[in-house]
């Protein structure tokens, strides 16, 4: 080992610091803007880079409304004989550990609770926590909109490239290629599109966020008539 | 790279030429619509089209007839039986279009390089590199999954899967090497899970990673007691989980 041929009184020892390496990746990898709620040094302590806590926290924001709305369906059935209390609680468990992958602790430590308190049957602590969370979701999703570029969408003019875009999708669905679906799903969304159309793309893109394959299949089949 | 597109019906599953081909090409599958295939070629612009018209019908003369109006000097390579190539044999007139009725790898290979002036001898006799590792992750929510993606596919071929029905469907389509799976999930959970993938012969030996997102004893146990080949608490930190992984592999290489 080198160690040995250096001279003991000269050699210091550092154990590196997570936080530390963390605060260095913040700094030389993308710009990570400070969010209220959002703790990236926490972030940074799962990944290597910033890149990837940015990515990851764009994922999130996209994917924060669909599961906040499915929250609420599980809660306006609350006060019925068929509260489907599992799903619900596997659904605020889901929640709780995306929103601690991205340093969103505070709202993570709420998700938690009402977890347990699915988990332990308490459905009165879940009908005071509920609103709670699906009130800091939404915050949550405000405050994430920073993420996202607000640049208007230029309206597709050749018809031509949203049909060949779609098969591309198909083709990467049917081949399991998630990352390059993903990429041919953000440009098929950098367009906008007629309205009868706009509807079914944005329904597409939300069947491609959440892997429903059989269903992306579905709009595309419909898309391409 | 030469780009190559490759039309066909693959409904069922993605082309076996398009697997060996895309080593060397910029490859694009693409439906035998015409109209699909009218916009995939102002969209792609591809070097050459190569179709597969053993599942032509009179119908898909349409095919032909948007590559002939896009470009009449784009090279179509076809293949399949002999009576289909006689459906539309008035495009082969031109020459524009050629046919292989007995296509092989090599065939495809030799026929291709020779449009495009290349040594066909070195791409057959390329040695391709160790392919990657391939991984499932099994996980009801998407963005652990695309989380995990990130985190793995510069070293791993990386399969996401929603669901127990998800992972069997990817397992049957092509095997993994090591599955990562979330111990919690709706209608079929992580214990379920592996107890369908235990029973089928091919997969009692796939390892199997558990994610959690509880860290409670109880739990924890009861991850450990289905013999894992390592568990994680959710979110795991990248440069461990990778660890598990490549320990895993090589205890299995030895």
């Amino acid at each position: 080992m080198i160690r040995d041929f250096l001279p003991e009184d000269l050699l210091e020892y550092h154990e590196t610091n997570a936080t530390d390496e963390a605060r260095k990746n913040r700094v030389k990898q993308v710009e990570l803007p400070e969010i209220e709620g959002v703790d990236w040094d926490y972030a940074l302590l799962h990944f290597p880079e910033a890149n990837m806590v940015f990515q990851t926290a764009v994922d999130y924001y996209d994917s924060i409304g669909y599961e906040r709305d499915e929250v609420l369906r599980y809660y306006n059935e609350i006060d019925s004989d068929s509260f489907p209390i599992e799903d619900y609680r596997i659904k605020v468990h889901a929640i709780k550990s995306m929103s601690n992958t991205i340093g969103a602790t505070a709202l993570g430590g709420l998700a938690k609770l009402c977890e347990y308190a699915a988990r332990d049957n308490q459905i009165d602590r879940i009908k005071v926590l509920t609103p709670v969370l699906i009130d800091e979701m939404d915050i949550m999703k405000d405050r994430l909109s920073v993420l996202s570029s607000e640049v208007e969408k230029p309206m597709i003019e050749d018809m031509d490239e949203m049909f060949a875009l779609l098969e591309m999708l198909k083709m990467s669905l049917r081949s399991h290629n998630s990352d390059q679906s993903d990429k041919i799903m953000k440009q098929i969304m950098a367009f906008r599109y007629p309205d009868d159309i706009q509807v079914k793309i944005d329904q597409l893109n939300i069947h491609i966020l959440n892997f429903e394959e059989d269903e992306a299949f579905m709009d595309i089949d419909v898309l391409q008539m | 790279m030469r780009k190559i597109l490759i039309v066909g019906d693959f409904s069922n599953d993605t082309s076996d030429v398009n697997s060996y081909l895309e080593q060397h090409f910029h490859t694009q599958l693409c439906t035998d619509s015409g109209k699909i295939v009218k916009s995939m070629l102002k969209m792609y612009v591809p070097d050459l089209v190569l179709m597969d018209i053993d599942g032509f019908e009179n119908v898909n003369e349409d095919v032909f007839e948007a590559i002939q109006e896009y470009d009449p000097s784009l090279p179509v390579i076809t293949y399949g039986r002999e009576l289909k190539k006689q459906m539309f044999i008035s495009y082969y007139y031109s020459g524009q279009c050629r046919h292989i009725p007995q296509p092989s790898r090599e065939i495809i290979i030799r026929e291709i390089c020779k449009e495009f002036n290349m040594n066909a001898d070195a791409i057959i006799n390329a040695i391709v590199d160790t392919e990657k590792k391939h991984i499932i992750v099994v996980d009801d929510n998407p963005v652990l999954l695309r989380n995990m993606r990130n985190m793995l596919q510069d070293k791993y071929r990386v399969t996401l899967a929603t669901s127990a029905a998800q992972c069997m469907k990817a397992m049957g389509q092509d095997s993994p090497d090591l599955i990562i799976l979330d111990y919690e999930m709706p209608v079929v959970d992580g214990k379920q899970t592996l107890e369908m993938i235990r029973a089928e012969e091919d997969y009692r030996n796939v390892p199997v990673i558990f994610l959690t997102g509880i860290a409670d004893k109880e739990h924890v146990d009861a991850v450990l007691d289905l013999k894992p080949a390592g568990y994680f608490v959710k979110p795991p930190m990248q440069t461990k989980i990778i660890n598990a992984i490549e320990n895993i592999f090589l205890k299995q290489g030895e």
